[in-house]
């Protein structure tokens, strides 16, 4: 039951996790999944490239090669402006819905 | 005798890997691939050794991929996410579906001529595990070449015909009569260029690419 929960809730939230991630600067792919299985939100590689292909069919994420801070090249994703916006208009709804949850809830966020 | 380099540790595991992904999208299993193999580069056993470890089995991974891919609504949606449970993997998308499509596309015809082959036709159509292109060119490079074939074939009965033109005589039996253009060209696409093409879309879903289209 509780792993049906943490799911749904990662569900909605993992690809704008992504964005986020992006908004700070271009990523290869095992450095994101990195930082997304450090903050369990997806359990494996496997789980971020099915969010990247539905973030770049949307228009909100592109790649490119570029060589990386070891030397070999890799495949980077950045945001692409319509990806700024979508992460833009996220934020600016994350907060109050997580303030009316968790009020519901009879819990506090500290913002 | 277990090749415990780098190198082979590497490639020990993007081979399970690449049998594991058979049933993801080829294209979302380039790219799980490519990402991987990039982090495995280099000569360091240690640290593809800890990277392995953190990766895990390819078949969790695998099993992973299929999950997010079936079950993840798309970021766009304003609907709540799902509660019921992920959804199974679509018949359409599966290594088995793919590979009796492919089949029946290039051999159907000796079983039932013509309706073997257009059942195969609208099985590859209907198939996720090839990109468009792909089906495109199996399923119209047949008769791009019967058509080669055709023009070809009237380039030599025109040369017969201005042959005879200025001989006189009739022309030989070397020169292709019209049926003998419409059965070589049928004959050749239904015998030869369309197993041809079945057996290349069977290799397309095997072989793994370096980078994704």
């Amino acid at each position: 039951m509780a792993a049906e929960i943490g799911a749904q809730l990662r569900r909605g939230v993992a690809e704008y996790c992504v964005l986020g991630l992006l908004s700070r600067e271009p990523m290869y792919g095992w450095r994101l999944a990195d930082e997304l299985g450090a903050a369990g939100l997806i359990a494996s590689i496997g789980t971020l490239y099915p969010l990247l292909g539905r973030l770049s069919d949307n228009g909100w994420v592109s790649s490119f090669h570029a060589p990386s801070e070891s030397g070999p090249a890799r495949k980077y994703y950045e945001l692409t402006p319509d990806g700024r916006q979508q992460l833009s208009e996220f934020r600016s709804q994350w907060m109050p819905f997580a303030h009316s949850v968790a009020g519901l809830l009879g819990e506090e966020i500290r913002s | 005798m277990i090749d415990r380099t780098a190198a082979g540790l590497r490639e020990d595991y993007l081979a399970r890997l690449d049998a594991a992904l058979r049933d993801v999208p080829h294209g979302l299993a380039m790219e799980i691939r490519d990402g991987i193999a990039e982090e495995l580069q280099g000569d360091d056993v240690e640290r593809v050794r800890e990277r392995l470890v953190r990766l895990g089995e390819p078949e969790g991974i695998a099993r992973e991929a299929l999950h997010a891919d079936a079950a993840n609504p798309p970021a766009s949606a304003t609907t709540s996410a799902a509660r019921s449970p992920a959804p199974p993997v679509p018949l359409t998308r599966r290594t088995w579906f793919a590979v009796t499509a492919a089949l029946v596309f290039g051999f159907g015809s000796f079983v039932i001529p013509v309706v073997g082959w257009v059942a195969g036709m609208a099985l590859v159509v209907q198939s996720g595990r090839w990109r468009r292109w792909e089906k495109a060119w199996a399923l119209l490079a047949p008769f791009g070449i019967a058509a080669l074939l055709g023009v070809a074939m009237l380039v030599v009965r025109a040369i017969g015909a201005g042959s005879v033109s200025a001989g006189g005589d009739s022309q030989g039996p070397f020169f292709p009569a019209a049926f003998d253009i419409v059965w070589s060209g049928l004959a050749l696409t239904f015998l030869v260029a369309v197993p041809a093409a079945s057996l290349w879309l069977l290799l397309r879903l095997r072989t793994p690419r370096a980078t994704a289209d």
